[in-house]
């Protein structure tokens, strides 16, 4: 930050003539330039000058055009009734697309699948992700171990979603696949059919979901784990503490912030995630894996019910602020504790 | 050779001893060496099991099957190049990921400069939105996008895949130029202003600094947008302009039989190019992952 940023200087003149009060990011120095100025050097000056708003308005354009004005366009199409087939025919019909969703019979499974699907891939993905970075933040493994075990934790963040659903279907596969052959092995005659069985299907999409989010929940909670000043523990150390009174009272209130915003971020990924369960099971069989986001895209592209698409879009949408909310209040309580 | 025989004898001696002395904290380690390697087995796993199918014979894969192929044979991966429409897509991936990387470097890192060096008008305000926009569930967005990009006659070109890409990854990359601009000394700039330059030489001039910070911009761009799935699922339709995402999975698994040899052969080579990346910027891609870089006690 420059020292006189901020100040007004009136007596600052356009290239036009005219007299403008504005601010100058760094003003003191612009008093070194020339007085006399020929036009083509005025308006580089001129141009020079707004460059840190020129800088920022490429991606103030592209997130205003494609982040923020569909949000308004999602929910102003909820309101009409358009169909796919013709999208520029849109008749206003108030909010009897919200109704029709809610009373939707499918509408109530898909919450139920969601609900349990977020709930379950978010703790474990959280629990697991925390675990590894915990068990990696001991410093006798030594730079290179950590390095190498960090690789291999890292690989399914960076592999294509497709590629972890086809991995876990194949694993799934109920003749061919790694996990029941593992279970004939160990004696059991008659393994689950996994992704063609209702009761099984979800269990093994959410297996697929923790192993794919781990690696974010594990960088994070290094960071967080990084945070933590050594001295804490040195102290800790000297005062006698033992191992589980250390993470009982050095590392358990000081990483509480990162493992709120890690439970936020990793609860919103999750609420988004189409491609795995799209690849592996489609929302099947009989709708047992079917999440808000599945639900929505086969309602706008296979139903071809598109302002009722984007009434689902807006409850998908209201259901990530509900979470931020929610995490915003509990975060700002458990500081509270803390201080 | 041979002296570093007798240091590891040595080292093995020592270490023998200390468990000796300590049983519990040598017990711990080996507990927790052993439970890291079991994680990483676990985590290989399901590619492993995925891309070693790429190697097994056409004629039936074993049933009950085997940890490690009987026979070898790298038809798979030949045959996925020569007979199926595998390289197009291929092709496609490589100039969306290009694009979306050098649109999201260009247009990130002077908005990530102007918020770590000017103090600007709105600024918190600006860094807040950047913040709320990640929030924002891509899901969420397909819809009217795809009601705009169809009133704009755009719909099924690479260029509506790599605006949207782009748009995905631009507000992290601001995140992560200005974080590490603000960790650089603002000497060189002004150095730079009272010599005379303009603004825009200045940025100029300190752009090279910024390399770390642009890499990981750079990698996780690519890393997203090769992987994106529902963007070009929704806005694209015709084969011809298809990402590799897409066409794994509207043209492999078509007749609802997977030919498991043949993808295990296609996500080989569509993993190749991110296995490598990560491998070779390990350090970019966890500040890409994370939002921050470094930082805290190393």
């Amino acid at each position: 930050m420059t020292d006189d940023a901020g100040t007004t200087r009136p007596d600052h003149r356009e290239p036009d003539g005219s007299t403008v009060a504005r601010r100058e990011p760094d003003g003191a120095i612009a008093d070194r330039r020339e007085p006399v100025l020929t036009l083509p050097e005025r308006v580089f000056e001129a141009v020079d000058r707004r460059l840190p708003y020129l800088f920022l308005v490429p991606a103030l354009a592209l997130v205003a055009s494609l982040v923020v004005y569909p949000v308004v366009r999602a929910v102003e199409l909820s309101l009409h009734e358009v169909v796919l087939i013709n999208l520029s025919d849109q008749q206003f019909v108030g909010l009897s697309n919200y109704a029709t969703v809610v009373s939707d019979p499918v509408f109530a499974t898909v919450m139920r699948n969601t609900v349990v699907f977020v709930g379950a891939s978010v703790l474990g993905q959280v629990a697991v992700g925390l675990g590894l970075a915990l068990l990696l933040e001991r410093r006798w493994l030594g730079g290179r171990l950590t390095r190498l075990f960090r690789l291999a934790f890292v690989l399914p963040w960076a592999t294509t979603g497709v590629i972890v659903a086809f991995s876990w279907q194949f694993m799934f596969h109920p003749r061919m696949g790694f996990v029941n052959e593992t279970l004939r092995a160990l004696g059991v005659a008659t393994p689950p059919t996994w992704l063609n069985s209702t009761r099984w299907a979800m269990a093994a999409v959410i297996v697929a979901t923790v192993w794919r989010g781990v690696p974010f929940s594990l960088i994070f909670q290094t960071s967080g784990l990084q945070s933590i000043p050594s001295r804490l523990y040195e102290a800790a150390d000297v005062g006698g503490a033992s191992p589980v009174q250390t993470v009982r009272h050095v590392t358990v209130p000081l990483l509480w912030p990162f493992v709120a915003m890690n439970l936020v971020l990793v609860t919103l990924f999750t609420v988004n995630v189409f491609d795995i369960v799209f690849v592996m099971t489609g929302g099947g069989p009989l709708h047992a894996t079917e999440v808000l986001s599945l639900y929505m895209y086969e309602t706008a592209f296979d139903v071809g019910a598109f302002g009722r698409a984007n009434a689902v879009a807006v409850i998908l949408f209201g259901l990530n602020v509900a979470v931020v909310a929610l995490y915003l209040v509990a975060f700002d309580r458990g500081n509270g504790g803390v201080r | 050779m041979r002296s570093r025989l007798i240091e590891l004898r040595y080292h093995a001696r020592d270490r023998l001893r200390a468990a000796r002395r300590y049983p519990e904290r040598t017990a711990a380690r080996v507990a927790t060496v052993v439970t890291l390697a079991t994680s990483a087995a676990f985590i290989a796993l399901p590619l492993y099991w995925l891309f070693s199918a790429a190697f097994r014979p056409q004629e039936g894969i074993e049933v009950p099957p085997t940890l490690f192929p009987g026979r070898v044979t790298f038809d798979n991966l030949t045959a996925v190049l020569a007979e199926t429409a595998f390289p197009t897509y291929f092709v496609n991936s490589v100039v969306v990921s290009a694009l979306t990387v050098v649109l999201a470097v260009v247009i990130a890192t002077p908005a990530g400069y102007a918020l770590s060096r000017y103090d600007l008008r709105y600024e918190r305000a600006f860094m807040l939105a950047v913040l709320l926009v990640q929030m924002i569930p891509l899901l969420a967005l397909v819809t009217p996008l795809y009601q705009m990009f169809a009133a704009a006659g755009l719909l099924d070109t690479l260029a509506v895949v790599i605006v949207t890409d782009t748009v995905m990854v631009v507000p992290v990359g601001i995140w992560l130029i200005k974080e590490y601009f603000d960790t650089l000394p603002e000497g060189l700039e002004e150095a730079a202003r009272v010599g005379g330059a303009t603004r825009l030489r200045a940025f100029l001039v300190v752009l090279p600094l910024a390399r770390p910070a642009v890499g990981a911009t750079a990698v996780f761009a690519f890393v997203v947008s090769w992987n994106q799935f529902v963007i070009p699922l929704t806005f694209t339709s015709s084969q011809a302009v298809w990402t590799f995402p897409v066409g794994l999975y509207e043209f492999i698994s078509r007749r609802g039989v997977v030919n498991w040899p043949l993808l295990g052969a296609a996500s080989l080579w569509a993993m190749f190019p991110v296995l490598v990346l990560v491998a070779a910027f390990q350090r970019q891609f966890v500040a890409g992952l994370s939002g921050r870089f470094g930082g805290g006690r190393r």
